[in-house]
């Protein structure tokens, strides 16, 4: 399962992940980390299915958790299947099926390559 | 077997026309082979939705009392051509809004198909005839004059795919092109794109009816760089762009699901248009051309990252690898996009397909040929 976590700045010197690992021993897959402008921590993460506790934990940290399906938003009225996301998307989570563009969030590393290669403005980032 | 197109309109007429799309022609020929195209099919009808930059729409607004005459005009911020008569106006698609670049004459277009009100700001010399200087209005599609696309250039016979060797991101009209051969991205709708199907332009020239935008157009002309000498393979088919077509058809006919602004990050402003076409079969030669499948069908796939204007060659493709969704450069899997909606080129060769159908469009012939030799010039500058 992807998600998206947003540390506030207040945790940003802490090792919250590492913790998070030995304490309840899941496994977890940092695909992407940054720190915004705005001294905001952001983390792309892919743990398994089963880690509800593991949420839980970061919850209680004080981390905001987020499925990444919610982050990238499709307006699917704009969107004429044209496959100009699918040339960018190395993660394959853009694709198409028949012809029509599907998204597998699953897949999705968050790289946001697809944002600015759609001519209709259809893919969208929420902050 | 043999047809002429005024036997085909004799069977639109009397509702025995057999009319195929030009994928279901494809498809038949792998099964049965093109005599079976040849005898059993009348029209093979083609379809693209695709961005296609050079187009606009010539409009007429009515007279203001008193008078004007519009020189400087602007529709929702965007500049149109005024140096026609009074209130005759060209609103190029690609013309960007002075205030938002991601806004431009596209999005005027497609706002005035929607129905939308647009916003009129004009002024112009006063004069005799023309007492008053400016304009500002409100103009709906439904009460102006006219309405029509004039597109100088659409319908490239075929069109290069586009690579990148370069080490960084590149915003091109082809798309955004990661570097390092990181992808190709590529513009036409193969097997179903109209010019490729009948590449000596046999069944079509100035005057043929076509499917604009939802609505019956024309052709009006050759395109701009029409280039009647493009490379072609051992079958005939155009490897670099070769024909283009201006176009008329008449906006206030159109569909919106058919005419879409696009804008492209880096690079401006463009219009998604579905064109398509239908071809008469009327010898065996034409049904072998028509029913050509992707396999058959190759593009040259160049490299953006030479920022000249003959860009190098990678290799060639069959629209079949990059419809596949990798080609092969250099030994590795690279990953290919469209930059043409497939699912609305078929829906255009489809619903064409239905108009024939059901004999609300009669194949034309056509007033004149388009040119048959002659290349493109440069500028030297």
């Amino acid at each position: 399962m992807k998600l998206f976590l947003r540390f506030p700045s207040q945790l940003l010197d802490k090792p919250i992940i590492s913790a998070l690992i030995r304490e309840k021993g899941v496994e977890i897959n940092i695909l992407r980390a940054s720190v915004s402008p705005r001294e905001i921590g952001e983390m792309v993460v892919d743990i398994p299915e089963d880690a509800g506790p593991a949420i839980e934990w970061l919850e209680a940290a004080g981390v905001s958790v987020i499925p990444l399906a919610e982050k990238i938003v499709r307006h699917e009225e704009r969107c004429v299947d044209c496959g100009s996301c699918v040339g960018v998307c190395l993660s394959g989570a853009l694709h198409m099926k028949n012809d029509a563009l599907q998204f597998d969030p699953d897949a999705c590393f968050f790289c946001l390559f697809c944002i600015d290669s759609c001519p209709t403005q259809a893919l969208e980032a929420l902050e | 077997m043999r047809r002429t197109i005024e036997q085909i309109n004799e069977k639109i007429a009397r509702g025995d026309v057999v009319v195929l799309t030009a994928e279901e022609a494809a498809r038949l020929r792998e099964s049965e082979g093109t005599k079976a195209i040849a005898q059993r099919v009348d029209v093979v009808t083609t379809g693209t939705f695709g961005m296609m930059c050079s187009s606009g729409l010539f409009l007429n607004t009515g007279h203001t009392d008193p008078p004007a005459k519009l020189q400087r005009v602007f529709l929702n911020g965007v500049e149109a051509h005024g140096g026609l008569a009074a209130v005759d106006l060209y609103m190029g698609a690609t013309q960007a809004s002075e205030s938002d670049p991601r806004y431009g004459g596209a999005h005027v277009i497609e706002a005035l198909l929607r129905g939308e009100r647009v916003r009129l700001s004009a002024r112009g010399a006063r004069t005799d005839c023309y007492p008053r200087e400016h304009v500002e209005a409100e103009i709906t599609l439904k009460d102006i004059n006219q309405a029509f696309l004039f597109n100088p250039r659409n319908l490239y016979q075929n069109y290069p795919a586009a690579t990148n060797s370069s080490e960084r991101v590149l915003y091109t009209y082809m798309g955004k092109l990661l570097p390092g051969y990181g992808n190709v991205m590529y513009a036409t709708s193969g097997e179903l794109s109209p010019l490729l199907k009948d590449p000596d332009l046999r069944t079509i020239g100035i005057g043929t009816r076509v499917f604009l935008g939802g609505a019956i157009g024309y052709v009006a002309w050759e395109g701009t760089q029409f280039n009647a000498s493009p490379m072609r393979d051992e079958s005939g088919l155009p490897l670099t762009p070769g024909a283009t077509l201006a176009l008329v058809g008449n906006l206030k006919e159109m569909s919106a699901e058919f005419l879409r602004a696009a804008y492209i990050p880096g690079y401006g402003i463009s219009l998604f248009l579905g064109i398509g076409t239908a071809i008469p079969i009327l010898d065996e030669d034409i049904a072998e051309s028509a029913s050509r499948p992707d396999s058959l069908i190759k593009t040259a796939i160049l490299d953006y990252g030479i920022p000249r204007r003959a860009r190098p060659r990678v290799k060639l493709v069959s629209y079949r690898e990059l419809r596949s969704g990798y080609v092969e450069i250099m030994g590795k899997p690279v990953k290919t996009g469209s930059r043409t909606s497939m699912r609305l080129s078929r829906k255009v060769a489809e619903t064409l397909r239905e108009w024939i159908r059901r004999g609300v469009f009669r194949l034309s012939e056509r007033t004149a040929p388009l040119p048959v030799d002659g290349q493109i010039r440069n500028l030297e500058a």
